[in-house]
């Protein structure tokens, strides 16, 4: 008896875990070799497919993305303001870091009140307002992923093509795969 | 054995016959039981479902069952769109289009009439039996899901849209009724 329950145990859980989030998931690829996981792996990649209430990886975050260079250049921008201001006001700013990556976890804002307004300040003081709401995902990459298309404005960014003197550090420890 | 496989031929005969008398008079699968598309009407409730509804995190997704297609978020791809069109998105919210590839972006062109009538088709073929019966007065429209769930009549994964009674509730409405208050949608935030 003990023998069935120690098999049926994991399968019973292993069943709760979502097919779709576990795609999601597996979709991102694999880590690059090079780069540790934590606040500088995986720059321009939906952060909330891990880090949210159902991803199960610590830290959960609310909102989170990546900030480039231009539509063209995936040149991390490090030092832009994110600014996310909720429906009843609240707001939260956030600083990118050497790969471009920004976060707030669940710790630095527990339940922030959708819809969500944001906008950037890039580190020459340039940036802009998005015009449309966040309704429900906080991962910034699950619209704005890859070049502009149909169904996605592209990857968030600080200037116009050719405009952007940013170059990578070469001393952070994420990179741009 | 000849004549039972004469019964046996007539059976399959008779059953081809009721068959196909099955299938006369099925209703036409491209036909709506929505209201009639009216350009200057369903332009009003378009622009309340692409702000309300349509943003990329929401329904201006393809893979939903009601898709919302607009310059807020999906762009209806294969035309209606001009495709020499460079937009002029602000910095850092991915405006602006690849020029030549036929695409645009959000922050480009105003919704085109095309990408109105794709919302239509999506809207209207939601519930089409329901739908038929509000639009004949037979039954209310809050017995649809998609004015349920924006109120929260129902459980909706994206929360209340707007209040019972709102101005969007009324929109709605009063569209599917077949005597749209354009000054509710209007009205809608």
């Amino acid at each position: 008896m003990k023998r069935h329950i120690a098999i049926l145990l994991p399968l019973v859980l292993l069943s709760c875990r979502s097919p779709v989030r576990s795609e999601e998931r597996d979709e991102l690829g694999p880590e690059l070799p090079d780069v540790e996981r934590g606040e500088f792996h995986r720059p321009g990649q939906p952060c909330l497919r891990c880090h949210d209430s159902q991803g199960g990886t610590e830290p959960e975050m609310v909102v989170a993305g990546t900030i480039f260079a231009t539509p063209d250049d995936k040149i991390p921008v490090a030092n832009a303001t994110v600014i996310v201001v909720d429906k009843l006001d609240e707001f939260r700013n956030v600083t990118t870091n050497c790969v471009g990556n920004f976060y707030i976890t669940r710790d630095e804002w527990e339940n922030p009140a959708f819809p969500l307004r944001t906008s950037i300040t890039c580190p020459d003081g340039g940036g802009g307002v998005m015009d449309t709401l966040i309704h429900r995902d906080g991962a910034c990459a699950g619209c704005h992923d890859g070049f502009p298309s149909v169904d996605s404005p592209g990857w968030i960014y600080c200037y116009d093509s050719g405009m952007s003197t940013v170059t990578p550090d070469p001393s952070c420890p994420g990179r741009v795969p | 054995m000849k004549r039972l496989g004469l019964v046996y031929f007539g059976v399959a005969i008779a059953g081809a016959v009721v068959m196909g008398a099955g299938c006369v008079g099925e209703p036409d699968p491209v036909a709506s039981a929505c209201p009639d598309y009216v350009e200057a009407e369903f332009s009003e409730v378009s622009a309340v479902l692409e702000r309300k509804c349509g943003s990329l995190d929401c329904h201006g997704q393809s893979e939903r069952s009601f898709i919302v297609f607009g310059r807020n978020g999906l762009r209806r791809p294969g035309g209606g769109v001009n495709p020499t069109t460079t937009g002029g998105g602000a910095a850092g919210t991915g405006g602006g289009a690849t020029t030549g590839t036929g695409t645009l972006v959000t922050g480009g062109e105003t919704t085109t009439v095309f990408e109105r009538q794709g919302t239509y088709q999506s809207l209207c073929a939601l519930q089409p039996e329901i739908i038929a019966e509000v639009v004949a007065g037979e039954k209310p429209p809050t017995e649809l899901t998609v004015i349920r769930k924006a109120s929260l009549r129902e459980a909706h994964k994206g929360g209340q849209v707007w209040l019972v009674d709102s101005p969007g509730d009324q929109c709605l409405q009063t569209w599917f009724q077949g005597n749209l208050s354009d000054i509710a949608c209007r009205q809608t935030p």
